[in-house]
């Protein structure tokens, strides 16, 4: 439940640097995983900025998209907010005791929330296994493999495919 | 974006940073100079600068800057020692050899089209006429015995070298001052970092509120600690005194003696839990502060480059003026100061160019052949404002009143019951001007419109006071910064928004039996005239609350004829809010401007007024204003197709409207391409049909973006213009339009028969 709490700002600490420094030592990548409602998904720790609690989210006026949530403060900072549970599984509405999850990439920064929050270390990427054909859901296309991980299956997203429709909310 | 690490940057633009600031040095010397040429501290200034460039360029191995920079130093050194006086000639050729550093500084390294020998060509031309110029100065300056040697002098091999030869741009210590020495040292930060800083700033003030809640929770287990200790002392009073055995009499006393020292200790704890609130939150509030005024630079830091503006710009013209600046250390917000140097630029050539007379008029109209022009920055009343002023013939009220009778703006006996402020409006106008001949200069009809436009930008506005013969004053009054706004914060549908105090006309409650409703619309009377009532909910498209409140919370928009009341769900306070822009990504968000946060740190959203108001115009001209306190209608039955129709005429509009919604179709109207894309972003129409010529964004960048969208790109567009030459329907199809008729069409069945060929027909 590391990650289950709200991170220290202190830079060296911060997962992406961790993430950074094990990356170093070759074998397995560091994910972070993350569950909406029952089901689990995988991005790299790499793009992680931040684990908060979750906190009041403004909406725009004009802006209908369903996976648009609105904006939120981080850290005196407004981020855009996104329900990333609309691209990958449809509307839900993530529990109270949920977190939100803020993700740099390409220098643009998203926050979205979730139910739960885990980190994994070194898992190793030669083990992903294929998204079965059948598999016939949304979330299928933002995939690039499965990982097992504690007795459940982890979809590994791909987070230029993630992060492209997510940005597609906005405008 | 530039990043201010010094060791990211290349030694090219260590080399551009140093020549920034040398070049500056330089102008504002040699515009001294030119004054009075003898200054021995301006030529030990202007030699200092050349040589530092020379070094800075040699190290960087900029050749034809080493040329340029070295030419002038030597002169430098040669009128230092009294050798050569500088002449107006001079300073000129000086100045091109600034411009020409300039130029060699901003060639980025390795980038095409940087031929070293073209350049080091120009250098060593202009060394050349530097060399070649000296002798007609010491001419006129009758310095007989320099004579003989003037043709030499920029060959003179032994100049002394007066400063060590120092690499100045090799340090990073020496790249961050942007100018050293007197008053404040200012530094280089990018405005990424300097908005970071403010947002936390604003953050450690939320969470210094934190604190006060456990404060107060400690405070309560204080009072409990009190009650326990009454509780133990009514225990001992209830016990018959012969039952207290000396154990149990020890026992009390300890019980009692350790919740004592509970409560000291807690006692302590609050005091000091207290005292340090109380610092961090002060602490806190002046870091806030702080952080918000290194927002602010002084004036003179935006003015650099107008004194030598000023200058090459009279010396075409054949005019004598003297420049002031007043005010320079006047504290002005970095993003207006950036955002006023266009509309001062053009004010300045208004003044020069039409204001300043030559020295012959002026000495026949009695005035000194020098004239005047001058800039003044003050604070007044919590504002910044700016004068820009010259003594020269003033604005010819009468050449105005032919001008507006001659285009036709307004009929001849108007034009003669205008006021002096009336008539100077009209200079406001897109494409006026009175003068007949374009210059070079100013005069091409447009510019007093982009001022005022500009000054807008930045929430001001200009005013024109003028005196015939006496000369000329723009007053622009601005706000001292764009970072933080006062505004009234409400609630609307559950969350807060904030109105700019500045942009609203004022916010009361209405008791709910004041209401009127005429016509099946809703308004209040205020100060005797009617108001029409909106709900903001409606406007905004979100939820209204439950029940009818016995009290309306109105704020009022606009003014005169049309002012509105926007009804909100509730007050919660005026505060000083700082702005933080919204996210490029989302693009313009309709009604409004920026965002920011409130006390307890929750986002909010800042009304963009201006765009309100747009918006409630349309929503009352289209008689679709819901009651308020009521439940919006909802359409049933089958959905009609949803026609836009965007075009800048009333008219045009209307008549749209009524013709579509004839033919059973739902017309949603929009004033320009802007509000027209801002209503297409909402989804949901089957067609649109636009006008072309139209403000803020016209036709075809309509249909263009339409087109580029990947959510739009397949929707219905038809043009209908005025326009009916062959070449205007051409460009409307090329970029994409699927009809283009002439507004002709209105009186045949045209339009409504490439409706229903586009998308079918209306409902009966």
């Amino acid at each position: 439940m590391l990650l289950d709490r709200d991170l220290p700002v202190d830079h060296d600490a911060s997962p992406v640097a961790k993430a950074e420094r094990q990356a170093d030592h070759g074998g397995g990548e560091s994910v972070m995983v993350f569950r909406l409602g029952p089901e689990w998904f995988a991005l790299p720790t790499l793009v992680l900025d931040e684990i908060l609690r979750l906190r009041p989210v403004h909406t725009l006026p004009h802006r209908g998209h369903p996976g648009l949530m609105g904006l939120v403060n981080v850290r005196g900072e407004l981020v855009i907010c996104v329900s990333i549970a609309q691209l990958l599984i449809g509307p839900m509405a993530v529990g109270e005791h949920g977190r939100l999850v803020v993700v740099r990439h390409d220098g643009r920064r998203l926050a979205f929330p979730v139910d739960e929050v885990q980190h994994l270390r070194n898992h190793d990427t030669r083990r992903l296994r294929a998204v079965p054909a059948t598999l016939a859901r949304s979330a299928s296309a933002y995939t690039r493999g499965l990982l097992g991980w504690q007795g459940v299956q982890v979809g590994r997203l791909d987070e230029d495919l993630v992060f492209a429709a997510m940005e597609r909310f906005l405008a | 974006m530039r990043h201010l690490d010094p060791s990211s940057l290349s030694l090219r633009d260590l080399f551009r940073i140093e020549a920034e600031e040398q070049t500056k040095a330089l102008t504002d010397a040699l515009l001294a100079l030119e004054k009075d040429p003898c200054q021995g501290d301006m030529l030990e200034c202007c030699m200092r600068a050349a040589h530092s460039l020379k070094g800075a360029a040699r190290i960087v191995g900029i050749h034809p800057a080493v040329t340029v920079a070295h030419a002038m130093e030597d002169l430098f050194v040669l009128a230092q020692g009294g050798r050569v006086r500088l002449a107006p000639a001079q300073i000129d050729l000086l100045l091109s050899g600034v411009d020409l550093l300039s130029a060699l500084a901003g060639q980025g390294e390795g980038e095409n089209g940087f031929d070293e020998d073209i350049w080091q060509a120009d250098a060593e031309r202009f060394a050349a006429a530097l060399t070649a110029t000296p002798a007609a100065a010491v001419d006129e300056d009758r310095v007989p015995e320099e004579v003989s040697v003037a043709g030499q002098v920029a060959i003179v091999p032994a100049v002394p070298e007066i400063l060590p030869e120092t690499p100045p741009a090799a340090s990073p210590e020496r790249l961050l001052p942007e100018r050293a020495g007197e008053g404040d040292r200012a530094l280089r930060v990018s405005a990424e970092n300097l908005n970071r800083l403010l947002d936390m700033a604003g953050e450690s003030l939320v969470e210094t509120r934190r604190l006060a809640p456990l404060e107060q929770s400690l405070l309560r287990l204080k009072r409990m600690h009190h009650q326990a200790a009454a509780a133990l002392d009514a225990l001992q009073a209830a016990l018959p005194v012969n039952m207290l055995d000396e154990r149990a009499a020890s026992a009390l006393e300890e019980a009692r003696r350790r919740l004592m020292d509970c409560r000291r200790q807690l006692s302590g704890g609050l005091d000091e839990l207290e005292a340090s609130n109380h610092r961090t939150t002060n602490l806190a509030h002046r870091l806030y502060n702080q952080a918000l005024m290194v927002r602010m630079r002084p004036f003179g830091d935006g003015m650099g480059a107008f004194p030598r503006m000023v200058r090459d710009i009279a010396r075409e013209l054949g005019k004598q003026v003297r420049f002031e600046i007043l005010g320079e250390r006047t504290q002005v917000d970095r993003d207006i100061l950036e955002k006023l140097d266009a509309p001062l630029g053009h004010l300045l050539r208004n003044a020069l160019d039409h204001g300043m007379e030559t020295p012959d008029e002026r000495r026949a109209a009695g005035k000194p052949a020098e004239g005047f022009v001058r800039v003044e920055a003050s604070h007044q009343a919590g504002a910044l404002q700016i004068i820009v002023s010259d003594d020269g013939r003033g604005i010819d009220l009468d050449a105005i009143r032919r001008t507006i009778t001659a285009r036709g703006l307004a009929a001849q006996d108007t034009v003669a019951r205008l006021s002096e402020a009336e008539l100077l409006e009209f200079l406001f106008l897109p494409g006026f001007t009175m003068k007949s001949d374009v210059t070079e200069i100013s005069g091409r009809g447009v510019g007093l419109d982009i001022v005022q436009d500009m000054i807008r930008q930045v929430r001001g506005r200009v005013r024109i006071i003028s005196r015939q013969g006496e000369g000329t004053r723009f007053r622009l009054e601005l706000p001292l910064t764009l970072s933080v706004v006062r505004a009234l914060l409400v609630d609307i549908g559950g969350e807060p928004y904030a109105f700019p105090f500045a942009h609203i006309a004022g916010a009361m409650k209405v008791p709910a039996d004041r209401v009127r409703t005429v016509e099946g619309r809703q308004h209040i009377l205020i100060d005797g005239a009617a108001v029409g009532l909106v709900g903001a909910h409606q406007v905004l498209g979100c939820t209204a609350p439950d029940g009818t409140p016995e009290e309306l919370c109105v704020v009022l928009l606009g003014a005169g004829d049309h002012m509105f009341a926007l009804v909100v769900d509730g007050f919660t306070g005026g505060r000083e809010l700082v702005v933080q822009p919204l996210d490029p990504r989302l693009g313009k968000i309709k009604d409004i401007s920026a965002a920011s946060l409130t006390e307890d740190g929750a986002p909010l959203l800042i009304i963009d007024v201006e765009d309100m108001l747009r918006s409630l115009e349309k929503l009352a001209a289209t008689d679709r204003l819901a009651p308020v306190g009521r439940e919006i209608g909802t359409q049933s039955g089958a959905r009609r197709k949803r026609v836009l129709v965007v075009d800048d005429s009333f008219t045009v509009r209307e008549l749209q409207r009524k013709l579509l919604d004839h033919h059973g179709y739902d017309v949603e109207v929009a004033v320009d391409g802007m509000d027209g894309w801002n209503a297409l972003r909402q989804g949901g129409f089957d067609l649109v049909v636009s006008d072309i010529d139209m403000p803020r964004m016209d036709g075809i960048e309509l249909v263009r973006r339409i087109r580029h969208d990947p959510v739009l790109k397949a929707l219905p567009v038809m043009i209908l213009s005025y326009k009916d030459r062959e070449e205007d329907r051409l460009r409307g199809l090329e970029v994409g339009a699927d009809y283009y008729l002439t507004k002709g069409s209105f009186q045949n069945d045209a339009l409504i028969d490439a409706v229903i060929d586009l998308i079918g027909e209306g409902a009966a």
